[in-house]
């Protein structure tokens, strides 16, 4: 990886050797591969804070780096804008919003929002408000994009996390969440106590606490393999500008069983941009198991394996997951889930009571087979 | 001596990108673009809100006379007043 792109790497840096990129950039770079990568992986506003000052960089490519860099700076105050509104209606109507990644995030990270890429904005209500949030958020213009009654239904919000809304003008989309992990493990996000605000331009919003946030961000990024060098960076910056208690970050660690998802993010910041972590993190980071899946993750951004096609994409990131249970009830676990994960439209097929959810189970094959006889029977005419 | 006091609406936000100094107002989706000049005026009167304090501040930044520096915010003052972006009111 250090070997790749070290350009992109260096001006994602917090203090970067401008010598270094100056050098970098004089060599053979193929600018447009180079402008591409660093969109893909979400770092694109760090590659053009910095290339703007070298002289060496050819005028068409400072030219598209300052214009995408502007759009997405419009994109990202345009979402930032819709997520004030949508915090503003819901409070209005007595609904208390927390909100995470996104703007937050980049605030938290970066000082402002516009030096991070960022597409959804997420909101956290708690579970009882679902239905209403569902309704105020289609008056105001979003699109659901599965049924409402899902946020009605108990048994769907058992299983799934997070419902999604479009909206029909500006294209923003919004991600619902009522929990932020598959089980609840005893944390109350709600917990005013836990709860911090941030502030955003003449605004102040409300989101979780860091210790939870880090460790969210750092399970999110093993979920999907790491696939974009942004998720790292944000890591990096979270550590460098926030103050944590990694006592806690250690024991939600242990709590959620996911010791190696979380540590291979700290790890991937220390190799990448030197970041200075407490001794009492080094038992858990310097183990062969993570540095072999630092391996797996820099061999398939140095072989272009998140540009594959996305079944083997997908299977790869699969793969990796496997990988990442340390032991083989955590697999048993992660299999049978797969398995027997009821869908939320196994839910809207057969309307069952929570308490007999377990029928789920058993009814799950025949929808699957009557999805699959329909579509032959389509095909066929 | 001007007694005037400016506030800027909470659906209006400003971010640096670039050499550029953007604001949007998310009550109609519309963006501007200040010069540096603007941009100075702005971050200042966001953080004073008062425009004799503004005032100060900004004889700090450019070397110009007071009257003509006082004639300067208030036309760029009425101008974004005019876009929605400001709210003037006495002090």
């Amino acid at each position: 990886m250090k070997n790749i792109y070290p350009l992109i790497i260096e001006c994602a840096r917090v203090e970067p050797d401008f010598d270094r990129i100056v050098s970098l950039a004089t060599q053979q770079i193929d600018w447009n591969r180079t402008v591409k990568f660093a969109y893909a992986h979400g770092i694109f506003p760090l590659l053009a804070k910095n290339l703007k000052y070298i002289p060496n960089v050819p005028m068409d490519v400072q030219k598209i780096v300052k214009l995408t860099n502007i759009d997405i700076a419009q994109h990202n105050l345009q979402a930032t804008g819709e997520l004030m509104r949508v915090i503003s209606l819901l409070r209005d109507h007595g609904i208390d919003v927390i909100t995470f990644k996104g703007p937050v995030l980049s605030q938290m990270a970066y000082g402002d929002i516009v030096s991070r890429q960022y597409g959804d904005l997420d909101i956290l209500v708690e579970r009882g408000d679902l239905a209403k949030v569902g309704t105020l958020l289609c008056d105001a213009g979003f699109v659901n994009l599965l049924p409402l009654s899902i946020l009605n239904n108990q048994t769907c919000l058992n299983i799934i996390k997070d419902f999604t809304f479009v909206h029909e003008k500006s294209g923003v989309t919004i991600e619902l969440h009522w929990k932020l992990f598959e089980k609840k493990y005893g944390i109350d996000l709600f917990n005013q106590n836990e709860i911090q605000t941030i502030r955003i331009n003449n605004r102040i919003v409300r989101t979780i606490e860091d210790e939870i946030l880090l460790v969210y961000l750092c399970l999110h990024g093993s979920k999907h393999m790491w696939e974009r060098l942004e998720w790292v960076c944000d890591i990096d910056r979270l550590i460098r500008n926030r103050t944590y208690d990694w006592d806690k970050v250690i024991s939600y660690a242990l709590l959620f069983r996911q010791v190696d998802g979380v540590f291979l993010g700290f790890a991937l910041c220390r190799d990448l941009f030197n970041t200075e972590l407490p001794d009492r993190l080094q038992s858990y980071i310097n183990t062969t198991r993570i540095n072999r899946l630092i391996n797996t993750i820099y061999f398939a951004i140095e072989n272009n394996l998140f540009e594959q096609n996305d079944f083997k994409r997908n299977k790869m990131i699969f793969l990796f997951q496997v990988k990442m249970m340390n032991n083989v009830w955590d697999k048993i676990s992660f299999f049978s889930n797969i398995i027997f994960k009821i869908s939320p439209e196994d839910c809207q097929t057969f309307h069952i009571s929570d308490k007999w959810s377990y029928l789920y189970v058993i009814l799950r094959p025949y929808r699957l087979i009557k999805v699959y006889i329909n579509k032959k029977l389509l095909r066929q005419k | 001596m001007i007694s005037k006091r400016y506030t800027i609406p909470y659906t209006v936000m400003m971010q640096n990108v670039d050499d550029e100094t953007l604001l949007f107002d998310s009550q109609n989706g519309l963006f501007f673009a200040l010069n540096e000049s603007g941009a100075k005026m702005w971050e200042v009167m966001e953080r004073y809100e008062e425009f004799s304090a503004v005032v100060s501040e900004l004889l700090e930044l450019f070397e110009v006379e007071r009257q003509r520096l006082e004639n300067d915010l208030e036309i760029f003052a009425q101008s974004l007043m005019e876009q929605g972006l400001l709210e003037v009111s006495d002090a």
